[in-house]
């Protein structure tokens, strides 16, 4: 270590500090790492994996290659059962002193806060019986028990479980001082109930709930699918009663379909805990020299804290693990930033930004304040620019994206002619488009939330109804809007409500708008769907008739002056071109499907390609900036150094028979064409899957051979020869090695980079040589890095077996995530 | 299909707005705790408290008041106890049963009741001559009983120490209860009074949720405590009488008093601390399970003094479960036990206490309050449970060691 290398001293070996470390690393900076448990990997290390046929983008899988990555990676000292004992400031940094199985002193320059977060402990809630019925479980138990495979001998057997899971435990709850949602829980228990349902088909399932958090498009329809399978209950319950004759667990809850309360009895119930501050953390922050916000979290503003001292991650409020990944990441970056390594000297290469309206704007500007020259190509007329750096191509759109990293060239076509530009990275920004809501009524009494904001106060009626969903689902910009609005107008004095399905409680401070909303005198009204209610309009007032879900069986009218409905969200114009363009999915409502877990939320498997704002995401303002900041974290890494692994996969101009099939299936487009029509692997942009090399029909791409010869030779008659992807399978035989998993021992593991980059002959050759069979173990469908590699692989299995006409049980493709080291035990065991 | 018609400014809602707590019905997150938490449990009937709540906040009075819901639920705040935003439904119930509109569907006894109350001082109508005539004859029984004759019962004694309070069924059906409390008095060896003014501890006001007939009742007993001159007013084991005449009462009437405010178990409790009385807990020679009365425990926050005299009057104590602030109702709360045609009721109500006292494998139950002490007396029956219950004063007075 140079004396002129800067240093960062992470607190907590999770995810967020995780990220961080990495991307500290890359940018040449050292770190320390001060972990308090006895392994790396924090919370989330212990989440199973979520998949079922395809993989749920949970991301909890990354946890484990992170771990593997931080403890192989230079300058990176990691000290565990260690806790920072005190911390001085002076002229170069900071002076900490660790004790625990480290103790002693580091100089650093900067301290990160990657505490994490505690799950709320439901024994504190005595009705629930947590600690004293034994089949009441909290969602962390059930995910260790889901990873270790301990889940079927807990349910002793039975395959037809009930389950029920109940939400917000430590939630939403003025009364424990937790007036905040925890944001992750129901999607952690909708996810659960899907893994539960694919291992056990005749599971009977409900989850209990406030107001279902189905945030995101992606989410949306994953649990619409789902819903047809498990039941889904407005209103939790508080109380858990355990029934001695029949050893069942019982709830009380609301039947709302007659209305009445009614008793269900369960074998399993999941309490789906919140999010709270890290344990003994007040102390900690205390030590550092911050105020926490009233609830624990380090929510403040990243300016706000001393300075030197940061944090990521759950330390600043309840977020899902890629968002913690993402936030590492970004504060890291801010680090470098701020230690002065970052490559402000370096030249900034041109960024395009594409898209039309405010969030195309927000990014080119903010691209633009930290000197990236910006190409603003967007498709509307009379756009208003702050920033007069910024290069504009209005009226415009992009037809075409050719070559790789830091050198792009655009096809651009408009009102000006067609015409090239090259950048080094493109930021599609393309926002969505709002349709004017479907209705046969025209009257000025109904209006849209767009007319609506613009609507001078005094014009403004005294009653005023807002209806959240009228034109699809809630989405978090719309909700947040009508909520801000009606607290407004409820302060003004106006009588206000609001016809909704659920209460979309977003953001650290969702529950405390929602809150005050109530407190100033909103009324929520609650419907199903959109068929329980309607509206007409009758001497001169708009009178709606609901069917509220709390009181079943009535029909309630309410007049008002005025009703407000929200516009339809769609994909603005051009959004399905620019996909196309740039080779990525759309999904089921038209918007650009969002590439998987590895990449979110910003990046794609192409390098330098982002995606920003509502066109790929359902995302609200502050969502935005944090989009920002990773694009920022993102480019500023690729700016720096094109990083080549150095194991790019090569073209053998004179084997190769031009047919382009690698250009084709490269799932990173690192494969260009040159002018004499030869493709070409530019380095910078490869990942080294080696795709193309098992695919090559020509065999002209050669890459470093992975296959090591001698464990071939090794493999003999009664042995198991297992090909594992390094990102995966062979991560979760670690994993079961660090849990002392038992296992089958006559087995030989050749890791890959990606099992797209396994041939036939490959695949052959330990059978040849005597092996008594062979696994092919990588990915979740959806779950690869270089994302159809790894299906590339099964299927390739699939047809040997069946073209040769292979015994299924000599050659296999099993998916194993890095979170399954009980899936890695069973499919290497001999009874497999 | 029903229908109904929000109204934003129902009497019920302004009403409720008013009070100091309890205003923050608007803020029910609809997230169905309080459903999951009601003394009635299971599906027989019984109120849907997010029901009640929402009625509330969406203006459909009639329709609350038509729901039967407000008579059935037992006061007993064990939603009340988890509810996130910390939702009264002990104020919201006794709001909406004090609407004009809810008149008619109060029970007739609960009626009456008021009225004899306002006017005698006494719920069953009994007359201050008819209580005089009960009283002095039941002192003549308790001086030959005791053989001393300073053994008696006073009333309307002034400057005395303690003024006794007692429940109506105490000067009704179960006089044997006011003896038992004079031979406490008795050994107490302090002077003690009762009142002709005002012989009733309960307060029906507080059922019917309305605050000015509440007002009056405990003004009567107030004024006439003053007026004789008491220095402690000692309330016999009644839980509403308790929470009104003690927990809530400078808050009801606006001031302080003249005088303190024990019950029974507290006062005897205190006496055995200060030796003046001694318990012998040999004398039942069992497990005794105790039940938390709602406005005791729950309500008033009163918990551990009925379980300390009760531990020095039997061999154990056996907690039911749950207990404490999560307590189950006796099935006679909030007024319905003196509603005389709800027997068929309380005893569908009152079943999970049923339950819970099955569960414990006792023979005896104690609680500090008249009320539990006569539906759980009913449930027994009802269920066959081979339970003995007890108010735990009345088996300190058997524990009691005479010299």
């Amino acid at each position: 270590m140079s004396d002129s290398q800067k240093s960062v001293l992470i607190l907590g070996g999770g995810v967020a500090g995780l990220s961080a470390a990495r991307t500290l690393y890359e940018r040449g900076v050292a770190v320390y790492f001060v972990e308090k448990d006895d392994h790396m990997g924090g919370k989330a290390m212990n989440w199973a994996c979520m998949a079922t046929k395809t993989c749920e983008n949970c991301g909890a899988c990354l946890t484990a290659e992170l771990v593997d990555q931080v403890s192989h990676q230079a300058n990176t000292t990691i000290y565990t059962q260690t806790e920072l004992s005190g911390l001085d400031r002076n002229n170069q940094g900071f002076e900490a002193a660790l004790t625990g199985g480290f103790s002693g002193k580091v100089a650093v320059d900067a301290v990160l806060m990657a505490t994490g977060f505690s799950p709320f402990d439901p024994s504190a809630l005595k009705s629930l019986g947590y600690g004293r019925h034994k089949k009441v479980i909290t969602t962390v138990e059930l995910n260790e028990m889901l990873k270790i495979g301990q889940i079927s001998k807990f349910l002793t057997g039975n395959n037809s479980p009930k389950i029920a899971f109940i939400q917000c435990i430590g939630s939403r709850n003025r009364k424990l001082d937790r007036n905040y949602c925890s944001q992750v829980c129901c999607k952690i228990s909708l996810r659960h109930a899907n893994k539960l349902i694919h291992l056990y088909p005749e599971a009977d399932i409900t989850v209990l709930h406030m107001d279902l958090q189905v945030i995101g498009k992606e989410f949306r329809t994953f649990t619409e699918k789902l819903s047809n399978r498990i039941k889904l209950v407005q209103g939790v319950a508080a109380e858990i009663v355990s029934d001695r004759q029949e050893g069942k667990l019982t709830i009380f809850h609301e039947d709302q379909t007659i209305g009445v309360r009614t008793a269900n009895h369960f074998d399993l119930i999941v309490l789906s805990v919140g999010l709270g501050p890290s344990e003994n953390f007040g102390e900690l922050a205390l030590k550092l020299g911050i105020k926490p916000d009233p609830w624990g979290f380090l929510s403040l503003s990243q300016t706000d804290f001393p300075k030197g001292i940061y944090a990521a991650g759950t330390a600043r409020g309840p977020m899902n693990i890629l968002n913690a990944i993402s936030e590492g990441r970004i504060t890291a970056s801010r680090i470098t930033n701020d230690l002065y390594i970052a490559a402000d000297t370096d030249k900034k290469f041109q960024v395009a930004v594409v898209g039309a309206g405010n969030e195309a704007v927000l990014v080119s500007d903010a691209l633009s304040k930290e000197g990236y020259p910006v190409v603003l190509i967007d498709s509307e007329k009379n756009i208003f620019l702050k920033d007069e750096y910024i290069k504009h191509f209005s009226d415009a759109s992009l037809v075409s994206v050719e070559g790789t990293v830091g050198n792009f060239t655009l096809g651009i076509a408009g009102g000006e002619g067609n015409q090239k530009e090259i950048v080094g990275a493109v930021v599609v920004a393309n926002g969505v488009e709002r349709l004017q809501p479907e209705t046969n009524l025209h009257s000025d009494k109904v209006v849209t939330l767009e007319d609506f904001k613009d609507y001078p106060e005094g014009k403004i009626p005294s009653k005023v109804a807002f209806w959240m969903d009228y034109s699809g689902p809630e989405n978090k910009n719309n909700s947040r809007k009508i909520l801000e609005m009606a607290t407004f107008l409820a302060g003004k004095g106006k009588i206000v409500h609001v016809l909704m399905e659920k209460m979309l409680v977003h953001g650290l401070m969702g529950q405390v708008s929602y809150d005050a909303a109530r407190k100033s005198g909103v009324k929520f009204l609650r419907i199903s769907d959109r068929t329980s209610a309607d509206f007409s309009i009758e001497g001169g007032q708009v009178k709606l008739a609901y069917e509220d879900t709390t009181l079943p069986g009535m029909k309630i009218f309410v007049s008002c002056d005025i009703l407000v409905i929200p516009e339809k969200l769609v994909p603005s114009k051009d959004t399905s071109l620019f996909a196309q363009v740039l080779n990525q999915a759309l999904d089921t409502e038209g918007f650009i499907q969002s590439p998987n877990s590895r990449y979110r939320p910003v990046a794609s498997p192409r390098k330098g390609i982002f995606f920003a704002g509502n066109c790929h995401d359902e995302i609200d303002e502050d969502d935005l900036t944090t989009e920002i900041s990773a694009i920022l974290a993102g480019l500023g890494y690729l700016g720096r150094n094109g990083s080549p692994q150095g194991q790019a996969a090569r073209i053998f101009e004179n084997e190769c028979k031009k047919c382009l099939t690698c250009l084709r299936i490269c799932p990173h487009g690192a494969i260009v064409l040159l002018s004499s029509n030869k493709p070409e692997i530019i380095p910078e942009a490869c990942f080294e899957c080696g795709l193309c090399v098992s695919n090559c029909p020509a065999k002209a791409i050669r890459q470093d051979t992975f296959l090591d010869e001698k464990l071939v030779e090794m493999a003999k008659e009664t042995d198991t020869f297992i090909f594992a992807c390094e990102r995966s399978a062979f991560l979760a035989r670690h994993e079961a090695r660090r849990l002392g998993m038992e296992m089958n021992e006559k087995v030989h593991i050749q890791t890959v980079r990606c099992t797209g980059r396994i041939g036939i002959e490959n695949m052959f050759a330990p059978l040849l040589k005597g092996a008594n069979r062979v696994i092919v173990a990588g990915c979740h469908e959806g779950n690869c890095r270089s994302m159809e590699s790894g299906a590339f692989a099964k299927r390739r299995i699939e047809h040997t077996i069946t073209d040769l006409g292979i015994d299924s049980n000599k050659l296999s493709f099993y998916p194993v995530a890095a979170n399954e080291p009980d899936k890695f035990k069973k499919i290497t065991s001999d009874t497999e | 299909m029903n229908e109904a018609i929000l109204i934003n400014d129902a009497p019920l809602l302004s009403g409720l707005n008013k009070h100091q707590t309890g205003d923050n019905i608007s803020e029910c997150l609809t997230c169905g705790v309080c459903s999951s938490r009601c003394s009635w449990y299971d599906g027989e009937g019984g109120p849907v408290p997010r029901q009640i709540v929402r009625m509330a906040q969406l203006g459909l009075d009639e329709l609350l008041i038509e729901s039967g819901m407000l008579w059935d639920c037992m006061l007993c705040n064990r939603c009340t106890e988890e509810c996130p935003v910390g939702i009264n439904m002990d104020q919201v119930v006794r709001q909406a049963r004090s609407l004009q509109a809810a008149d008619k569907i109060m029970p007739e006894d609960l009626k009456a009741g008021v009225k004899n109350r306002l006017d005698l001082g006494d719920v069953n109508g009994l007359t201050k001559e008819e209580f005089v005539e009960t009283i002095e004859w039941l002192s003549e029984e308790f001086t030959d009983e005791v053989g001393d004759p300073d053994a008696v019962i006073p009333y309307d004694q002034k400057g005395v120490k303690f003024l006794y309070l007692p429940n109506p069924r105490e000067l009704g059906i179960n006089l044997m209860h006011l003896t038992a409390m004079a031979k406490l008095f008795y050994s107490f060896k302090e002077p003690w009074t009762m009142s002709s003014r005002h012989t009733d501890v309960t307060n029906w006001g507080y059922f019917i949720g309305n605050d000015d007939i509440s007002r009056k009742m405990a003004l009567q007993i107030v004024e006439a405590t003053e007026d004789l001159g008491a220095e402690t007013l000692v309330l016999s084991e009644c839980g509403h009488g308790y929470l009104v005449l003690k927990t809530l009462l400078e808050n009801l009437i606006g001031r302080k008093t003249k005088f303190n405010v024990v019950a029974m178990p507290e006062l005897t409790l205190d006496m055995v601390e200060k030796g003046i009385i001694k318990l012998n807990p040999a004398t039942l020679d069992e497990p005794v399970a105790y039940h938390d009365p709602c406005n005791l425990g729950r309500k008033s926050g009163v918990y551990d003094i009925p379980r300390k005299l009760l531990a020095l009057c039997c061999k154990e104590i056996v907690e039911l479960t749950p207990n404490r602030e999560h307590g189950v109702c006796c099935g006679g709360g909030g007024g319905i036990l003196q509603d005389s045609s709800s027997h068929k009721r309380r005893m569908i109500s009152g079943k999970p206490k049923a339950d819970q006292i099955r569960a414990a494998n006792v023979k005896h139950l104690a609680t500090a309050c008249l009320s539990c002490d006569r539906q759980i007396g009913e449930l027994v029956k009802h269920y066959d449970l081979g339970v003995q219950v007890h108010t735990v004063v009345s088996l300190a007075v058997e524990a009691l060691v005479t010299n």
